[in-house]
């Protein structure tokens, strides 16, 4: 924890400009077919990209399936990233996010009966030590939005989190919630703008 | 702002987050285009999307994980197919010129040949003429000589 603290103060973060710079490195170095490129940005992003998967489709084996098809379409549309339009990390995030809705989707379609004992696995699953600085500062990263959403109220977090996670659109949360149409999209709203407020105060 | 703006600045959070369907979503995009108060909620809700992707429980893949995904890329080419069209395309010129300096280097070595051989021949021709020039003078010469002769012969004895 200490060092965490220490490497954030220090402005060790996985996000630094030093960092972006090596990312765009290994992109370019993945376009012309290296392929141990795809192993600094498999070491570099893996863990985030996991977790998010995993978060969202709540099955070990199906997160490892998604992960695997991220790292596809990245190599394949490495050449393609648009380095003006964001970081390498929150590019592989979006595709991460995408991929993992449409497994859910795909799953929700046709219903599966260990889906309840998936969900028993995740919550029995330890977490994971944390083993390098960056992982201490990712941890750290996520307790402070989930501290930040934690905050907001009920209704807002459950609207935003029933968007974003598990990939229901305003009409199916308003029916999931039992809420007019009106109110959900009201409640994302303002939900994320105070959520961006907390967090550029935690940033301050 | 219009009426449109009233209805659709709460499409701006469910948007980031892809919670709009198929037709609010082109209805959104299409009105962003236009106002910038929406664009700008749209980018700093952007931020927050990313925070959210980060906050969620760590967890560490198991390592065979990453002995996989490297695998599956082992025999694969690195050139996707969008790039391969692009290549092709940035080389057609050059092929394109290629062909062309080709077929004008052959044509313009058969054109070579043909002078030349069409030069041959011509000299051949101008000495063909010139042994006939040689020829008929000859000739001439000779017909001359046996016309001054038979002149002499036929002449009356005069002395």
């Amino acid at each position: 924890m200490l060092i965490g603290v220490l490497a954030v103060l220090a402005g060790f973060r996985p996000d630094s400009a030093a960092s972006a710079a090596e990312d765009l490195a290994c992109l370019r170095r993945l376009v012309s077919g290296d392929s141990d490129a795809l192993g600094r940005l498999y070491d570099r992003h893996a863990r985030p990209i996991y977790s998010l998967v995993l978060r969202i489709v709540g099955d070990e084996g199906d997160a490892e399936d998604v992960v695997q098809e991220v790292f596809a379409q990245a190599w394949r549309q490495a050449g393609r990233h648009d380095a003006s339009r964001g970081a390498v990390g929150a590019w592989l995030l979006v595709m991460a996010r995408t991929r993992a809705i449409d497994r859910l989707r795909a799953r929700r379609a046709r219903p599966d009966l260990h889906a309840a004992e998936d969900e028993r696995a995740i919550e029995a699953m330890p977490a994971s030590t944390p083993d390098a600085a960056s992982e201490i500062i990712d941890a750290e990263k996520a307790r402070s939005v989930q501290l930040a959403l934690s905050e907001l109220p009920l209704l807002q977090r459950l609207a935003i989190e029933l968007a974003y996670y598990e990939g229901l659109t305003q009409r199916e949360i308003a029916d999931r919630l039992e809420e007019p149409l009106g109110t959900v999209k009201t409640r994302v709203r303002l939900g994320l703008l105070r959520l961006r407020e907390t967090l550029a105060e935690a940033r301050a | 702002m219009n009426a449109s703006h009233t209805d659709l600045k709460d499409h701006a959070g469910a948007y980031v987050l892809g919670g709009l369907d198929a037709a609010e979503r082109v209805a959104f995009e299409s009105h962003l285009a236009g106002c910038g108060e929406c664009a700008a909620e749209v980018r700093a809700f952007l931020g927050v999307t990313d925070t959210l992707a980060r906050g969620v429980p760590q967890r560490t893949p198991r390592p065979e994980l990453r002995r996989r995904v490297l695998e599956s890329f082992g025999g694969t080419p690195a050139v996707a197919p969008a790039r391969f069209e692009m290549s092709a395309l940035r080389w057609l010129p050059v092929a394109a010129t290629l062909v062309v300096t080709l077929g004008a280097g052959i044509y313009a070595a058969r054109l070579q040949g043909r002078v030349t051989d069409l030069e041959a021949r011509l000299e051949q021709a101008i000495l063909q003429a010139s042994a006939a020039d040689s020829a008929v003078a000859d000739a001439r010469r000779v017909s001359g000589e046996l016309q001054s002769a038979m002149g002499v012969l036929a002449a009356p004895d005069l002395v």
